[in-house]
Formats: C-alpha cells, structure tokens, sequence
C-alpha cells in the first residue's frame, strides 16, 4: 500500500509539469519513482530526478518558457498570489509540494521584491510518513506534561518530517499546538490550507519569521505546545526562551548529528545552559531505516 | 386585396428583420460594456485581495449578469477542469458574439494573464481601455448606424412592395 501512495506521489508531482515534461517524467520506472525525491529543470539542460544515488536524466532538454510555465501551473496562473513566498524562491503547491526556483532577482531598495527569467526549478517530493512519530510522544512526557524537545540529525536527516508527525500526534492527543512554519515546509500552506496532516489542534503561522512569530502566537493563539522548524538566528533562540518563560511547551528542530555536536556549537551552548530545553530526539539513519534516540540534555 | 395583404406583410418581414438586428447590435455592445466592467473588476481584485485567478473567475461567473457571466463561468469551469488559462480563456472568447476587434483585445489578454501582479493587472487594464474606446465610438457611431440601418430596412421593404404591387 505504502508503495503504491510513493508511486501516487511522484505522479502528482509530475502533474505540476508542463505537458512535455510530464509525458517524460512518467517514463520513469515505478520501482524509480517510489524513491524519487526531487524533480529537476534547468533551462537548456535535461530533466532530472533526483534518486537516493544521485540525479538520473530525462531525454528532454528544458525550455526557459517551460520554467515560467511551471510556475503558472504551481501557482494556478495567480503568480501574483503567491508573491511572497515567490520573493523567497520557493512555492507551496496544492498537495504538499515545494517548487524551489532560481533565476534573476528583482531588487528593489536592497530587497529581493521578485524573480524573473527563472532558470531552474526542483520539485520536492514530499512524503508525509505518517505515523513515525506515534510511539514517540509518551517518551516526550513526564507526569503528562509536555518536556521541551530538540529534534537533531544531520541536513535531509527527516527532521521536518519528525517534526510534522509529532505535532500531529500531539495534536490529535489534544493539545494545542502552534506551528511556526517559516520556510512553508512543515505545513505546506496552500491558501490557508496546510496540505500536510499536522492534527486537528494545530494552529500555523507560516512565512514570518520565527523571532517574530513566537510572540505572534503566544499573544493570538493560547498554545500549549509551539514547534518551530530549524532554528538557526540567535533572536529565535531568544524568543524561544522567551516563550519558555510564559510554561509553553518548546518543540523544535537544529541541525546537528547528536547532542556532542549540538554542545560544540556555541549559539546553542548559551540555550542548554538556560536549560530551555529537556530533551532531545536523535535521529540516526541506518540501512535507509530511521530510529530515534530520545536523549536527556545536559 | 391580396397585393395589399402581401404588402403589409413585406413590411411586416422587413421592420421583424430591422428589430432583430438592432437588438443584437444592443446586445453586442452590452455585452462588451459588461466584460470591461468585468476586466475591471477583476484588475480590482487582483490588486487589493490578490484573488487566485480559478476563485476569481468563478467569483466573476457568479456575480456578474448577462453573457459576460457565462464568459467567465465558461473559463472558470476550463481552467477547474485543467486546462491552461490562455487555453481556458481562448475557449470563453469563441463563444462570444462581438466584433472582431473586440475578440482580438481578448485573445490577446488572454495570453498576457501572466506573471506578476503589475504585469497582469497593467494587461487588464490596457485591454480595458482598449474595449471602453470601442464602446464609446460605438455608442458615437450608434444614432447614425442605426438611422442607416432603419432607412436601409424601409427602404429594401417599400422597394420589394413597388416590385410585388
């Protein structure tokens, strides 16, 4: 079944293509298409997919009006609408994807306002994986309460995809949850819609960033739980110890293998001596099977 | 008695064919008014709410009267059945009955509905200003064409009733 809903996913990402690209990109294998990752056009160049071996090349060479076409189909030719996230380079597509996209920057007073001629675009296949994260969330309780969590593993680790399931089973387990969505991955917000099961108690505030948007929410939304992805800037840190302070439950994700890594880095060695947060959730990758070490911090 | 019945008829036939044309001249520059004001609702929307082109299509099909309602349902509907909006759009202007320079305006719109807000709402609003100029000389032209129009009828009726009688 599972395969199968891998097999669906990479096709309905390949409807985002235009025509040409998508009689081509169907030509892939089904036993290539569970695996595929990413889809990948660059103007003049051929088609890829990207594979857990590497990128693999389609036989059709990519048109730069092929590019603006994709981002009219991404966009359901509302390009205008979804300008903001444009400006960052990325799109959020109806069914949980993410088209990032290259091409020239239109700056206006020292702000990218706009991309134009596009020159490359990825189409990130996501898999929602529902379900790693169900035997997880009792080990993140104690006496019933909600200990702050880091979630760390290396750079495509599955952080994210951690993250999105344990919001959603803490949602479904009735708590509040706000998420800050800020690169628009977790969530996948599409006119409002999350495209991605995060629960029926998640509240998520996408596309601000994550300083601003923890108090955002602390002051709207009432939560119990806020979980943020990837926080990297010292005044997320901050704001995230801010909303420590107010008995709000932290969830969030920091790239780092294990926690001797996370101790070396001295942005984050000021939080656990705050002792912001409890504990952490490793995730290790062996054989292409995933398992997560819950660990105590320092 | 009969010549005269026959007559009456003629003119009859002629003032129902005279009737007929000037309604559907109506309707035409009706039509043409409604689909501007429509474009220029639809400029309006893009700017301040920033509406997605299908939602917007549909909102215009359900607001609007008249046969411009119909146009914009008609793209609504291709472009919710997948189509491609030039696509779309093309199929909702073949079925509408306006002059020729009216439909270019509109088939060329419908290739310039993309890119950027700036970008699609300046083509809106030049094929906008496009159609309003046409509704005006029609409207300049209207009294005149209109007085041909009755003269070319009476006049085509009176000359079949001298040749019948």
């Amino acid at each position: 079944m599972e395969k199968n809903q891998d097999i669906l996913r990479y096709e309905e990402a390949a409807a985002i293509l235009p025509v040409r690209l998508r009689k081509a990109a169907l030509v892939l294998p089904a036993e290539e298409r569970k695996t595929a990752e990413e889809l990948r056009l660059r103007a003049g160049r051929p088609m890829t997919v990207l594979l857990p071996g590497g990128e693999k090349e389609f036989e059709v060479i990519v048109e730069p009006e092929e590019l603006e076409t994709l981002c009219d189909l991404a966009t359901e030719f509302s390009r205008y609408a979804a300008a903001e996230t444009l400006r960052e380079g990325f799109l959020p597509v109806r069914g949980g994807f993410r088209v990032g996209l290259c091409g020239t920057a239109v700056m206006k007073d020292g702000v990218n306002t706009n991309l134009k001629n596009l020159s490359s675009a990825a189409i990130r296949i996501e898999r929602q994986h529902l379900g790693v994260a169900d035997g997880l969330v009792p080990r993140l309780l104690r006496e019933g309460r909600f200990q702050n969590t880091l979630l760390l593993s290396p750079p495509g680790g599955g952080k994210t995809t951690l993250l999105r399931d344990l919001v959603r089973c803490l949602s479904e387990q009735g708590w509040r949850v706000s998420l800050i969505d800020e690169r628009g991955e977790a969530a996948v917000m599409v006119r409002g819609e999350p495209q991605m099961d995060v629960g029926p108690r998640t509240d998520v505030l996408d596309g601000c960033p994550k300083a601003l948007a923890i108090p955002m929410v602390l002051r709207a939304m009432n939560p119990q739980i806020i979980a943020a992805d990837e926080i990297t800037l010292r005044e997320d840190l901050r704001a995230m110890s801010l909303a420590a302070g107010c008995g709000v439950g932290l969830l969030a994700t920091i790239h780092a293998a294990d926690v001797g890594e996370l101790l070396e880095k001295p942005l984050y060695r000021q939080l656990l001596e705050d002792r912001v947060f409890r504990l952490a959730v490793c995730i290790r990758c062996v054989d292409g099977e995933r398992s997560y070490e819950v660990e105590e911090l320092p | 008695m009969k010549k005269l019945l026959g007559a009456v008829c003629v003119l009859l036939g002629g003032a129902w064919a005279w009737r007929t044309q000037m309604s559907a001249a109506r309707r035409r520059r009706d039509t043409l008014a409604g689909i501007t004001a429509g474009l220029g609702q639809m400029a309006e929307e893009i700017r301040m709410a920033r509406t997605p082109m299908p939602a917007l299509l549909a909102c215009l099909g359900r607001s609007r009267r008249g046969p411009e309602r119909e146009f914009f349902r008609r793209a609504a509907e291709a472009l919710r059945q997948g189509a491609e909006l030039p696509q779309a759009w093309r199929q909702a202007v073949d079925t509408l009955d306006l002059p020729p320079q009216a439909l270019a305006v509109l088939e060329e719109l419908g290739q310039a509905l993309r890119g950027d807000e700036e970008k699609v709402c300046k083509a809106i609003l030049l094929a906008v200003k496009q159609l309003e100029k046409q509704v005006t000389e029609w409207d300049e032209r209207r009294p005149e064409a209109e007085k041909r129009t009755t003269a070319l009828w009476f006049s085509a009726s009176a000359l079949l009733v001298i040749l019948l009688i």
